[in-house]
């Protein structure tokens, strides 16, 4: 939901998903670089961060196509200082109703609305949001009215294509690995320079696509 | 905004369209930083935090 957020949804998400331009099959590879970074594995795919930030790796993503079909697509945006290719809305919808997990059907309410807004269509829903959800949908940035605690809170969490080999177009990432520090080094830098050290090939564009999952 | 809102679609209460509101207003950053913000009023931004609710 990161790249959601990123464009106007008010929503929330837990963690980072990654999607890297590599087979599944080298995964290690990839956990490697993250182990040489301070980076704690937890799973195969998933690795906490030195500032305790969850990431999670793809190798690929449901109701999306190629990962170069989906960057071509992508919308820029300046976050943080770095140009960072998003997934537009439409597809990050796309994604969610094929996978159709309880979240991520939660969370479509959101996006249409806002993709909507963003065309100008007028649409009268009859699904209202999904009051009580704290993270997703209606809760957005504030506290639950009426007092209601923690309820089912859902995981979310925002892609990164991260094409760092082969014939795909060269991006590196751009996640700020602490972006509570101002002018901490991002991990976009780290990455990439470990990246080559590991025997990738290193990136020439500071960039990279953001897709919700 | 806030007519374009009420145009989009009535099925939004005032409090949704506040969050809209402010949502559209906002840059990149500022959007990341009302998440980061909403999390840490929750006590969930780090994950260590989290375990606290049963989060892995």
């Amino acid at each position: 939901m990161s790249a959601a957020i990123l464009q106007g949804v008010p929503a929330t998400t837990l963690d980072t998903d990654i999607w890297i331009d590599l087979p599944e099959t080298q995964y290690v590879k990839v956990l490697s670089i993250c182990s040489s970074l301070g980076g704690e594995t937890l799973a195969a795919t998933v690795v906490s961060l030195r500032d305790d930030t969850l990431v999670n790796f793809l190798y690929r993503i449901d109701g999306l196509g190629a990962f170069k079909t989906e960057t071509k697509n992508a919308v820029r945006l300046n976050w943080f200082g770095m140009k960072v290719d998003v997934m537009p809305l439409e597809s990050i919808i796309r994604s969610k109703e094929t996978v159709g997990r309880e979240k991520d059907l939660a969370h479509l309410p959101l996006l249409k609305k806002r993709s909507n807004f963003a065309t100008g269509r007028k649409k009268r829903s009859n699904t209202s949001l999904q009051k009580g959800w704290l993270i997703p949908a209606s809760a957005g940035w504030t506290r639950p009215r009426g007092g209601g605690g923690i309820r089912a809170p859902i995981r979310l969490f925002l892609v990164i294509f991260c094409p760092i080999s082969g014939d795909s177009p060269e991006y590196s990432f751009n996640i700020r690995e602490n972006s509570r520090v101002p002018g901490a080094d991002s991990f976009t830098d780290t990455f990439t320079d470990s990246a080559a050290g590991a025997g990738f090939k290193p990136t020439s564009q500071k960039s990279a696509i953001l897709v919700a999952d | 905004m806030r007519k374009r809102l009420d145009q989009l679609d009535s099925g939004l209460s005032e409090h949704e369209k506040i969050l809209f509101a402010r949502s559209l207003a906002a840059t990149p950053d500022e959007r990341w930083r009302m998440h980061e913000s909403f999390l840490r009023s929750l006590n969930l931004y780090t994950r260590s935090a989290r375990k606290a609710y049963g989060f892995k």
